[in-house]
């Protein structure tokens, strides 16, 4: 069991896919999970949370993954971003790099990749 | 899987009616491949060597293999192999589609025929089920400077309901030149080196909710909030795939994030084509331009 101290932000666009990460996280161990359903409301959170990890959608609407990993970054250098996203092609696996982000998971993910990340990140 | 296609095939060429090829894949679930479509995809026997056995069949109370060593149409070693080949889609469609009377065996043996010719595929290959080959006979967008695009958003569109949903459509392409209306429609913009529209649309909520159920493993009362989100998902992951096939050829483009409506009218539609998708469990149109 991971520590239960530890606060996870999960920003997507879609309902189903922040629940089905969120059952995915806390099969892997007890976190305090907050979501975002657009990148502006994940850098809202982020200022009052200060979440541990953030798990990053990058199609979404009012700000996408890219822009809001940027502004998360220029909050806090030490932010740990994940973006989690369906188009992983090699630009976008770039983007996320040059943001700042720490991983990259293609949707749909693997339960195991969640899981090393969480025992890798935090 | 395969009957899906071979089905398709049979649609296209106006052998069977989507209300027949329907009923026969209905039928087809709990149908076994009878030893006569056997001996004749396996080349042991004529189809008047068939019809045969089965008249003396109807006479005798005998089995199919007895009466055809019998007559010398089959040997035991080929009875053998007839006994003990594996449970075949295409087999068992064909069954299905002769039980039903649809097709007469002679009518099937033909179209069979022209069929694995089409496809420039021997018995093996139809063994071995290659599926590229398969999707790429049926997939035609006439007309169009996009073909190849289109072609290629709708096999990955194909695979990826075997992938996702683990049920393959029946489709049906078609050039939409008057406006097109919609009660429910998912859409999604791709941009980049090139523009495309792309949609799920139907005005069957049952359908579009039984999708999202098929895709996020989970039952709902209706087409409520979250079937809404399963089907945008389903497109958004559909087109997400898609986006990476495209960039590993070197084309780069992106992607908004989908859009839910209702009373939905499309019009002005340039190169615009309707996928009709349709499962034993209802029909949701994918429209792309």
């Amino acid at each position: 069991m991971m520590n239960k101290s530890k606060t996870i932000l999960i920003c997507d666009d879609s309902i189903t896919s922040r629940r089905k990460l969120r059952e995915t996280i806390n099969s892997k161990g007890d976190f305090t999970i907050f979501e975002a359903e657009n990148g502006q409301k994940a850098i809202d959170l982020y200022k009052t949370k200060m979440p541990d990890l953030v798990f990053m959608d990058i199609v979404m609407p009012v700000k996408d993954g890219v822009m809001a990993t940027q502004e998360i970054r220029a909050l806090n250098k030490k932010a740990k971003i994940v973006i989690i996203s369906s188009v992983g092609t090699k630009e976008n696996l770039k983007k996320a790099l040059t943001c700042g982000a720490s991983d990259f998971v293609q949707k749909p993910w693997e339960d195991a990749h969640i899981e090393s990340i969480l025992a890798k990140l935090i | 899987m395969f009957s899906q296609y071979f089905g398709q095939y049979l649609l296209s060429k106006g052998c069977l009616t989507i209300e027949q090829l329907k009923a026969a894949l209905e039928y087809e679930k709990n149908t076994k491949v009878k030893l006569g479509i056997l001996a004749m995809n396996a080349g042991f026997m004529s189809v008047d060597e068939i019809e045969k056995v089965h008249k003396e069949q109807a006479r005798v109370d005998e089995k199919f293999g007895e009466i055809a060593i019998a007559q010398e149409y089959l040997t035991s070693d080929q009875l053998e192999i007839l006994l003990s080949t594996q449970k075949q889609g295409h087999l068992v469609l064909s069954q299905c589609i002769v039980d039903k009377g649809f097709m007469t065996l002679t009518q099937l043996n033909t179209v069979m025929e022209a069929y694995i010719s089409s496809l420039s595929l021997t018995m093996d290959d139809l063994k071995a089920f290659d599926e590229g080959k398969l999707l790429n006979a049926y997939i035609h967008f006439e007309d169009t400077l996009w073909h190849e695009i289109y072609t290629e958003y709708i096999s990955l569109l194909l695979r990826n309901c075997i992938r996702f949903i683990n049920d393959v459509p029946v489709i049906h392409i078609e050039k939409v030149d008057e406006n097109y209306l919609s009660d429910w429609m998912v859409s999604q913009r791709i941009f980049g080196k090139f523009s495309m529209f792309t949609s799920l649309a139907s005005n069957d909520t049952d359908s579009l909710k039984h999708l999202a159920e098929l895709f996020n493993k989970e039952s709902y009362d209706s087409f409520d909030e979250y079937a809404q989100d399963g089907v945008s998902e389903f497109l958004n992951l559909h087109n997400g795939i898609f986006l990476v096939n495209i960039s590993n050829n070197g084309v780069v483009l992106d992607m908004v994030p989908q859009k839910i409506k209702n009373h939905v009218k499309l019009d002005e539609l340039p190169e615009c084509f309707k996928i009709t998708l349709t499962w034993l469990w209802g029909s949701i149109d994918m429209i792309i331009y």
